[in-house]
């Protein structure tokens, strides 16, 4: 079957096309690499992968080709439209010759897609916390203090690029803060209390390598520790399959399936689903 | 209820006590498809300061996951399990948002100035695009996003979603044109305010 040629292959002239070549600027930073490689115990293994890996397609000149749509975009739209008029229904506070304005207006039309400062709080998520230690590696923005309501405060990327940072980028010994899943099986005096997604992963990780031995019981009260001080809900989805296999191994069937069943109900479509669909359809009620 | 006696499938066995995952496989998956990983999560309405959490439990996942990932299929799983996460954090996102401070937008905004010009047209272009993108469906938006961003031909998105190519077709198809006349209503509103 032939694929119909793509609107963002368009000449920079069509609209459609050069709203799609904004997204080829927007790419993660090294330091969301690092700290995801942090969270893997792969740190020393992957170096500079983000300024050599290419991107999609046009990527070469994506940069170029996307200034050139922005450029003819706001030329049409008056210099200024960006559109909350069109998004919004009709909010024509859509701005002449300000960019700013622009950007505001945007912005209040749409706060979901507005494209945050880095170090910003999201809202009422649990998010990993920022150690002591690392809080004060890089300078507070202003945009932190009005969502201070939330429950945590937690500053993900600046505590990411701060245990990134902290990781020698030659060694393979994650940070204290993202530690190994595969590695340190003892905690470090940094680890406790956990204070972070890293933290998290690794009391996981100490029930994952407990379910490697064959150690279900030792899995599970790892677990329990995971239950009680985990600072995130990030992983609770792992949590709980660890937990299913945990039980399994310690011959509680019944209260496995149990547990995934109501996984499945609760995340249908998860990648888990396959392994845990013969669970609950082998167990007897 | 299963005797506690029984004794487990070998395949049962191995799910319940798998290994640490190779590190040069997790290394070389994380090296490949960070970036795939990261802009799909984004295009599919993850905000940008959730980003980077949302990769990384992909890889997470991924990496728990990895001995059940054939060999040349990570792309494949590691997109799928985008999709599910980008679609988990858009909801969780929503919820959140539903109450929004204006002046608190006003504070970020203050904030995130000054940027150069040029950088700031692109992230208006960037947020005009999310905001059609969030117009559509999940099955168009996702369809669309792997066809025209992440350049995936329809056999690969077919084989990704695990849904006939045909069906892929007739998503993209409707996709385009979905956001083509999202796009020609906001050219059509330029063109009304136009003295």
């Amino acid at each position: 079957m032939n694929d119909p040629e793509r609107l963002i292959d368009q000449p920079p002239d069509d609209l459609a096309g050069s709203i799609l070549r904004a997204a080829l600027d927007d790419e993660p930073n090294e330091h969301a690499l690092k700290a995801t490689a942090a969270a893997l115990g792969v740190s020393g293994a992957i170096g500079g992968a983000l300024a050599g890996a290419a991107a999609p397609g046009t990527a070469a000149s994506s940069s170029a080709a996307s200034k050139v749509g922005a450029a003819v975009l706001f030329k049409w739209l008056g210099i200024g439209l960006v559109s909350a008029t069109a998004v919004a229904g009709g909010a024509s506070w859509l701005t002449r010759h300000s960019p700013k304005h622009a950007a505001r207006a945007v912005q209040a039309v749409a706060p979901h897609a507005v494209s945050a400062p880095r170090a910003q709080v999201t809202p009422g998520k649990s998010l990993p916390v920022v150690p002591p230690e690392t809080q004060v590696v890089e300078p507070a923005p202003a945009a932190v203090a009005p969502q201070s309501n939330a429950p945590h405060t937690p500053l993900p990327e600046r505590a990411r690029s701060a245990a990134a940072a902290a990781v020698p980028q030659a060694s393979a010994t994650p940070s204290a803060a993202f530690a190994s899943p595969a590695g340190s099986a003892a905690p470090s005096p940094a680890q406790s209390p956990p204070a972070s997604l890293g933290a998290d992963l690794a009391m996981l990780d100490r029930a994952r390598q407990a379910l490697t031995r064959g150690d279900g019981q030792a899995a599970l009260a790892a677990l329990d520790t995971y239950e009680r001080k985990r600072q995130s809900n990030v992983l609770t989805p792992e949590a709980d399959v660890l937990r299913i296999r945990a039980l399994r191994l310690v011959g509680q069937r019944a209260s496995a399936a149990t547990l995934a069943r109501a996984f499945l109900a609760a995340h249908p479509t998860s990648s888990y689903a396959t392994e845990l669909k013969p669970l609950v359809q082998g167990s007897v009620q | 209820m299963l005797s506690g006696a029984a004794v487990l499938p070998q395949e049962r066995t191995q799910a319940v006590a798998r290994p640490a995952p190779p590190r040069e496989r997790v290394a070389a998956m994380l090296r490949q498809h960070f970036r795939l990983v990261w802009r799909t999560v984004r295009r599919l309405g993850v905000p940008q300061s959730a980003c980077d959490d949302a990769a990384q439990h992909v890889f997470i996942i991924a990496a728990d996951r990895m001995d059940q990932i054939p060999p040349g299929k990570e792309r494949a799983f590691l997109l799928g399990t985008a999709c599910r996460v980008a679609a988990n954090a858009r909801r969780a996102n929503a919820r959140r948002h539903e109450v929004h401070d204006e002046a608190l937008i006003d504070e970020q905004h203050r904030s995130s100035t000054p940027d150069p010009e040029q950088l700031l047209e692109m992230k208006q272009m960037r947020d005009l695009l999310d905001q059609l993108l969030a117009r559509l469906s999940d099955d168009l938006r996702i369809t669309l996003v792997l066809f025209e961003l992440e350049r995936l031909s329809s056999a690969e998105i077919a084989e990704l979603l695990d849904i006939p190519v045909g069906t892929v077709a007739s998503r993209l198809r409707r996709a385009r044109a979905a956001f083509q006349a999202e796009v020609a209503k906001l050219r059509g509103s330029e063109q009304g305010e136009q003295p």
